[in-house]
């Protein structure tokens, strides 16, 4: 929630130096050249000649304004952590683990190590690739406008309450994949044991190319879905707009586009009054 | 009476196997279509006309990894028709009030033949 707006009475011995630092703002410019004291600027020209008994507006700053914002969804939870330049998704995954016939039984190493495996594959192909920046009317997206945020995507292993339940199908060893799928309106996931490898699906042969199972099917689980506001899923159907973009991870590459966030970028400028939130770039 | 109920309950059983024609209306949204087997003889316009209009329709070349939700594609062909980029046509109709069925077919001669199916739960995303 933000501070009301700050008015400030000018006492003897004061500078706007010293009263922009007790305030947490960086330079005395920041109150100088503050719109809302366009006034006050023209009727002291010289800054280093202020009157006491003045009156004089203090812009927000980090100090005065709250910086932790996080918000529960059904699918996910999102925070945004401005101190630390940081928007953190997050899913709860509830896992059922399956056995196809004839397949040993799934020992709790092996779930652990295939939640692992997933966790380890969508940290790595989706966070720390966005770059986002606010802007707007509210006092965060003042103090925060230079900011460049970056977002980390984590899924945590739960046994109750979790945003999506995940089904996962052990098969023999280098068989065909079952298909995997996620169904956006049920919150359902489905994966098998053989989505830890990586497919080639471009037939490159590159490993940079490679898409991960793991990273496409948690693209339609942030909202890469023809369900979810964002309104776009799989890429590589004739249906989708970007099907010529075979390098996208939600089309047969491994590769994160701007519009992946979509749902998040809806989501994030609902938290914050009168901030909106903008990819700047993905890497 | 307990004789009766299970005749009755085993005609049923019977009766929701058997292949039924399209356009047979069975509860709002949903159409029944024939049984598996009957769809490999099928070409695409037996479908078209047995199934109904097409949800979406695709086509793309053979390759030997595709994306999961076709990714059974590739062992049903030798290597050369996968080498070859052999052109395959993807269509999905409504199969109940809460699944959809995607057929993929291949080009013979002047028409497209059944190669394989899939039904899914509508609103599923591969």
């Amino acid at each position: 929630m933000a501070t009301p707006k700050a008015k400030y009475t000018i006492r003897k011995g004061d500078t706007l130096g010293g009263i922009a630092k007790k305030h947490g703002l960086k330079s005395w410019k920041d109150i100088f050249e503050a719109p809302e004291n366009k006034k006050f600027k023209k009727d002291n020209p010289d800054p280093n000649k202020i009157k006491p008994g003045d009156k004089i507006f203090v812009p927000p700053s980090a100090k005065t304004v709250t910086s932790n914002h996080k918000k529960d969804m059904p699918r996910m939870s999102i925070s945004v952590e401005a101190n630390k330049k940081l928007i953190f998704v997050q899913q709860k995954w509830e896992y059922t683990f399956v056995t196809k016939a004839g397949v040993s039984k799934w020992t709790s190493k092996e779930k652990k190590e295939f939640h692992n495996a997933a966790d380890k594959s969508i940290w790595k192909r989706w966070s720390g690739k966005y770059k986002i920046t606010c802007s707007g009317a509210s006092d965060f997206a003042r103090v925060y406008k230079d900011t460049v945020f970056d977002v980390s995507f984590d899924i945590k292993f739960v046994s109750s309450s979790g945003h999506w339940q995940v089904t996962v199908t052990k098969v023999p060893k280098g068989s065909r994949s079952p298909t995997s799928s996620v169904n956006w309106n049920a919150q359902t996931i489905k994966l098998d044991s053989e989505d830890t490898k990586l497919k080639d699906l471009r037939g490159t042969g590159k490993d940079k190319d490679k898409q991960s199972p793991f990273a496409h099917e948690f693209g339609h689980a942030v909202g890469n879905s023809k369900h979810s506001a964002a309104a776009h899923g799989d890429e590589y159907k004739a249906s989708s707009p970007f099907l010529a973009e075979k390098e996208s991870m939600m089309n047969i590459g491994n590769e994160l586009k701007k519009r992946h966030a979509d749902h998040i970028i809806l989501e994030l400028n609902k938290m914050i009054k009168d901030t909106v939130f903008t990819v700047k770039s993905v890497g | 009476m307990m004789k009766r109920i299970f005749q009755i309950t085993v005609c049923l059983m019977v009766l929701a196997a058997m292949p039924v024609r399209a356009n047979q209306t069975l509860e709002a949204g949903e159409v029944m279509v024939p049984l598996d087997n009957s769809l490999q003889e099928l070409s695409f316009t037996q479908a078209e006309s047995e199934f109904g209009p097409v949800l979406e329709r695709d086509e793309f070349d053979l390759a030997a990894e595709l994306p999961e939700f076709r990714n059974e594609l590739p062992d049903l062909f030798d290597q050369s028709a996968i080498t070859s980029g052999t052109r395959i046509l993807e269509a999905t109709w409504s199969f109940s009030a809460t699944q959809n069925r995607t057929v993929w077919f291949r080009r013979a001669g002047d028409a497209w033949r059944y190669v394989h199916h899939k039904v899914w739960d509508k609103g599923e995303e591969f």
